[in-house]
């Protein structure tokens, strides 16, 4: 619920997408693609995947996490499942790390945004002072914000320095389908340093005369000398120094009073005591303003204030601390992936930041040694990522591990038991023997038709076990099996998930929530088909498919972008060249009922 | 470039109290309490609010009024501290949401900004378990449901009042006042008052409420409901064909068993890093492990620097237990679903490495499992030069857990809820 202070709103993560959801959530395809730099499954099953998945309205979701962090994370979690949804873990080939915070949502043709500071962590949604905008493109700003997350990340997954999984990059293709791109709508780091765009943005391109009457606040955490990518640079302040001019303050963290030195006045969050308690049943604890009322203290929120006396100023907020990599590198020179929003504000409005800071920091005059932060580890081991999919001959695993072109690894389920050697051939292996997926996942193995698509395993790295996530891929990608493959595509088309079953699959239907007659027939005709011969399967399922495409609440751009991508889709499909043709030849073809777009 | 748009600052999303549970065991207890009484929660704790929002509800339009809902709430409490401000004895036997907070604000009119008095609405958690019991539809902006509105019929029939928002209610609003009629439906929709023979592992949540209802007349009919003492009744049950509830009861006995040596231990081990005395509570545990200790009992214990060795035994000795209670049950393995738990326990007390590598080896398991529950809100921090310290602000006044209890169950919010309605 998002509360108005004497500036800014309070606002939660989770009431953010709710809203959405329960506004725009009702139209098909719906969509969610959230970037994060840390990533803890569990916080994110607790508070923001039920979202997502109320009512029915189940998003296909994809979480796109620092591959680093995510092996950090995996590792001390250990053997996990998770919830129905992807896991990407991005590599920077250069050295940085993937530190963009976005969540981008579609819902049939509308779509939300979100931007900021604030990690899929439970310091992120709870405990932690963070920036965020939600907009919906139902306002100008909000399809300035979604043209701009779309144009991040239909660069991002060009990037070739960038290391993704395939199935996250066709997700987001298809996400992104019959969205406008617009390129000013938000800055980042892919192809050029932030500060070379901010500078541009405020001084336009020739710069400008008053640069030394201008004021420059900067809000960023302070991490010490801790590795982390999070934290303030004394080398960066002086080159922001230099480009801005004029006066400049820090509003950072503060250690037991004191903040860095760092040569200018620096303003720290005031500190107060946090409670904790071991499961007190007191009735009137969840009421308790401090509880769940209180103002965060740990400070994680980034933006950048840039003020002139006569034209007001420039907010930068979004993922970029005040470090060298995130602000003045690019990912090929060994930067960071970053994405900041800039908006330019009038007098009221900067006088509402500054009242915030000035409520929340105080001045100290005690300070400590300012050190750079250590660059944090990079990810570990060959294999980015691991994809199941079903195809006629049972299970199979994709490897996938992007910069290996000829060699093998082994791969087992726990960090110190390694069962199964894989070759990998240009980036890819390959498990299909049914023996060797029993040995990798004794206990379960993750299943559309499940509550988990994903899991753990581990790769062999010298003595010691690096894990990597599995997942089953969002738009079924990979399999042999072109029924299977229609039939997982045309469910997510429509906004549902395969019922859970406790057969193993067989006989999986697709959850019958829908409240349009059409689709309810839609989904009778695809579950009757299970019961016809292959040939049959296929073409109900394609034809419904390009029924749901064409009739998309996407409108009619989605429906020509999207029908594009399946045609490369099944060209790129591992079956049988007679079926490709067919189905092929089945995705051209015109047809007055079913190729109407939606107005 | 975005024009004169502002980010908004981040607030903390709810269930904070779930996230004061230091090693994730909180999921499991919740998950049996699901089967013991589904729909219920340890916020649900008095009957009457269950009629009064389905009448405050069905004022407030058509739409879902959050804001209006909570002036309703913040008039019944206005109301509830008057009765309190005239008999003390009210104030002691009729709790309601907001009563501390209310003390403090001397105004006798509902205000337009309900927040200055007490800033979450108990609707919100309630709202699931109205849903749960259906008595408003959770899909159509928690509208009443027949029984709902039924409900809101006899709390308006019984309290006639007036919707004037700024004035609190009449005192026949109190929450202890329920009429004869919200009762009787009350009882029906909780699985109070359901006759006949009942099917013990029926998926229906007000049929195992009923079950769990009967199965407590039989043994606990004049006691208080609360883990304490109902569980110990039921770990020492041997039969394989146990029916329900007292299944369920037998798993989460020994998941308590489990739940409170490791906590015990996990939060004395915090104790020591803050006090400064690891070495020597490595040292008493280690000792305690070679010896025999007695069965403890399910009681809260208290962790004082004085209590510290009484409370470790009783962890080590609820550990041991814990652990030969789940090789003798086959159900613990498909109910509890965290043999992770057990075996962080087993290397304690049962492995046959020595007692002082065992105690190291667990601490460094527990604090894994800590920061993988907590994240960056772990307690506990490496220092740079590789010391441990408490995560704390700020210096002084930091609290630490002084007392480890079991999980609630939601068994003392129920039979608060019985009582409310005339008892179990």
């Amino acid at each position: 619920m998002a509360r108005t202070h004497k500036g800014l709103q309070w606002v939660r993560t989770s009431e953010a997408i709710r809203s959405f959801v329960t506004e725009h959530g009702r139209s098909a395809p719906r969509r969610a693609i959230l970037c994060t730099y840390n990533f803890e499954a569990e916080t994110f099953e607790r508070f923001l995947f039920p979202e997502l998945t109320r009512r029915g309205r189940q998003f296909s979701t994809l979480v796109l996490a620092d591959g680093a962090a995510l092996q950090g994370e995996l590792s001390r979690t250990g053997q996990r499942r998770f919830d129905r949804y992807e896991i990407g873990p991005v590599r920077c080939g250069g050295g940085g790390v993937f530190h963009p915070k976005l969540v981008f949502l579609a819902a049939g043709r509308r779509h939300m945004v979100g931007i900021g500071s604030a990690n899929l962590t439970s310091g992120g949604l709870r405990a932690n002072l963070e920036l965020m905008m939600f907009a919906d493109d139902t306002t100008e700003c909000g399809r300035q914000l979604v043209g701009g997350a779309a144009c991040f990340l239909s660069r991002l997954i060009k990037k070739e320095s960038i290391h993704l999984p395939a199935s996250a990059r066709e997700f987001i293709e298809t996400a992104l389908a019959g969205v406008k791109v617009d390129r000013h709508g938000l800055i980042d780091s892919l192809d050029e340093s932030l500060l070379s765009q901010m500078v541009s943005l405020v001084l336009g391109k020739r710069g400008s005369n008053d640069r030394f009457s201008r004021e420059v606040i900067i809000l960023s955490p302070w991490h010490s000398a801790l590795r982390s990518p999070e934290g303030l640079d004394p080398a960066i302040i002086r080159q922001m120094s230099g480009a801005f001019g004029g006066s400049l303050s820090i509003y950072t963290e503060g250690q037991k009073g004191c903040g860095p030195d760092l040569g200018v006045p620096v303003y720290i969050r005031g500190e107060r005591p946090r409670k904790a308690a071991v499961d007190n049943e007191d009735s009137d604890n969840p009421h308790e303003e401090d509880v769940f009322d209180r103002r965060p203290y740990r400070v994680h929120a980034k933006a950048y204030l840039i003020t002139s006396p006569r034209q007001g100023g420039t907010l930068f907020f979004g993922s970029a601390n005040c470090t060298l990599p995130a602000l003045n590198r690019t990912p090929d020179g060994g930067g960071n992936v970053e994405i900041l929003g800039a908006s330019r504000l009038g007098d009221a409005e900067i006088s509402a930041f500054k009242g915030d800071l000035n409520d929340l920091f105080v001045l100290t005059q005690k300070t400590f040694g300012a050190k750079a932060p250590i660059r944090p580890e990079t990810a570990k081991g060959i294999i980015l990522c691991g994809r199941l999919t079903g195809g006629r001959n049972g299970v199979r695993l994709h490897i996938e591990a992007p910069n290996v072109e000829r060699g093998s690894v082994q791969v087992g389920p726990k960090p110190d038991r390694f069962t199964v050697t894989v070759k990998i051939r240009h980036g890819w292996g390959l498990v299909s023997k049914p023996i060797e997926i029993h040995d990798l996942f004794p206990d379960v193995l993750p299943k559309r038709s499940d509550s988990s698509w994903g899991s753990v395993l581990w790769e062999r790295s010298g003595r010691e076990g690096i894990p990597f996530p599995v997942s089953i891929p969002l738009l079924g990608v990979g399999t042999d099996s072109p029924d299977g493959f229609l039939l997982d595509l045309a469910s997510e088309e429509m906004g549902f998930w395969p019922a859970e079953t406790t057969n193993g699959g067989a006989g999986a239907q697709v959850d019958d929530q829908s409240q349009d007659e059409e689709e309810r027939d839609d989904l009778d005709a695809l579950t009757e088909a299970q019961h016809e011969g292959e040939l049959d399967r296929i073409a109900v399922r394609m034809s419904i498919l390009r029924k749901r495409i064409m009739r998309s609440a996407g409108g009619p751009e989605y429906a020509r972008s999207r029908m594009a991508l399946l045609r490369r889709q099944i060209a790129g499909m591992d079956i049988a060249p007679h079926l490709r043709d067919v189905l092929l030849e089945y995705s051209h073809q015109r047809s007055p009922y079913t190729e109407r777009p939606a107005r | 470039m975005l024009k004169g748009l502002l980010p908004a600052w981040v607030e903390a999303d709810p269930l904070r109290s779930r996230a004061t549970d230091p090693l994730g065991l909180q999921n499991v207890a919740d998950r049996l309490a699901d089967r013991l009484l589904p729909g219920l929660s340890v916020l649900t704790t008095r009957a009457r609010y269950f009629s009064f929002f389905c009448w405050a509800r069905g004022e407030t339009g058509p739409g879902h009024n959050e804001h209006q809902i909570h002036r309703c709430e913040v008039a019944l409490a206005l109301t509830e501290k008057s009765l309190s401000d005239a008999d003390p004895e009210h104030a002691e036997s009729c709790r309601f949401v907001g009563s501390r907070n209310i003390k403090f604000f001397e105004q006798g009119q509902v205000p337009a900004d309900p927040r200055r008095v007490y800033k979450m609405p108990a609707w919100r958690a309630y709202r699931p378990s109205l849903s749960a019991v259906g008595l408003v539809d959770s899909a159509s902006d928690f509208s009443l449901t027949e029984a709902g509105a039924a409900l809101s019929n006899a709390f308006r029939r019984a309290v006639r009042p007036r919707w004037e928002p700024a004035r609190p209610f009449p005192a026949a609003a109190c929450l202890s006042c329920s009429s004869h009629d919200e009762k009787r439906q009350l009882r029906d929709v909780l699985g109070l008052s359901i006759g006949g023979p009942l099917d013990a592992d029926s998926a229906d949540p007000r049929v195992r409420r009923s079950v769990f209802v009967r199965e407590m007349r039989k043994t606990h009919r004049n006691d208080g409901l609360s883990p304490e003492v109902v569980l110990p009744g039921y770990e020492g049950l041997r039969s394989p064909n146990l029916p329900e509830p007292a299944r369920t009861l037998r798993v989460a006995a020994v998941w308590e068993r489990l739940s409170f040596g490791l906590n015990a231990v996990f939060v004395s081990w915090l104790r020591a890093v803050d006090a400064g005395t690891c070495r020597s509570f490595e040292r008493t545990l280690a000792e305690l492990l070679t010896g025999r200790l007695p069965q403890p009992t399910l009681e809260p214990t208290e962790l004082s620097a004085q209590n510290q060795v009484p409370a470790l035994a009783r962890a080590v000795s609820s550990l041991r237990h814990a652990i030969r209670l789940h090789d003798q049950l086959d159900e613990c393995h498909t109910m509890l679903k965290d043999e992770d738990a057990f075996e962080l326990a087993r290397s304690l007390v049962s492995s046959r490495q020595a007692p002082r590598v065992r105690v190291a080896k667990t601490i460094n398991d527990l604090r894994s499992r800590h920061l993988a529950a907590k994240g960056d809100e772990a307690w506990v921090r490496e220092c740079p030069d590789g010391e441990l310290e408490l995560a704390r602000d700020g210096g002084e006044t930091w609290k630490m857990p002084s007392v480890v209890r079991p999980h609630a169950y939601r068994m003392a919010a129920f039979h608060q809820i019985a009582f409310d309605l005339g008892g179990l």
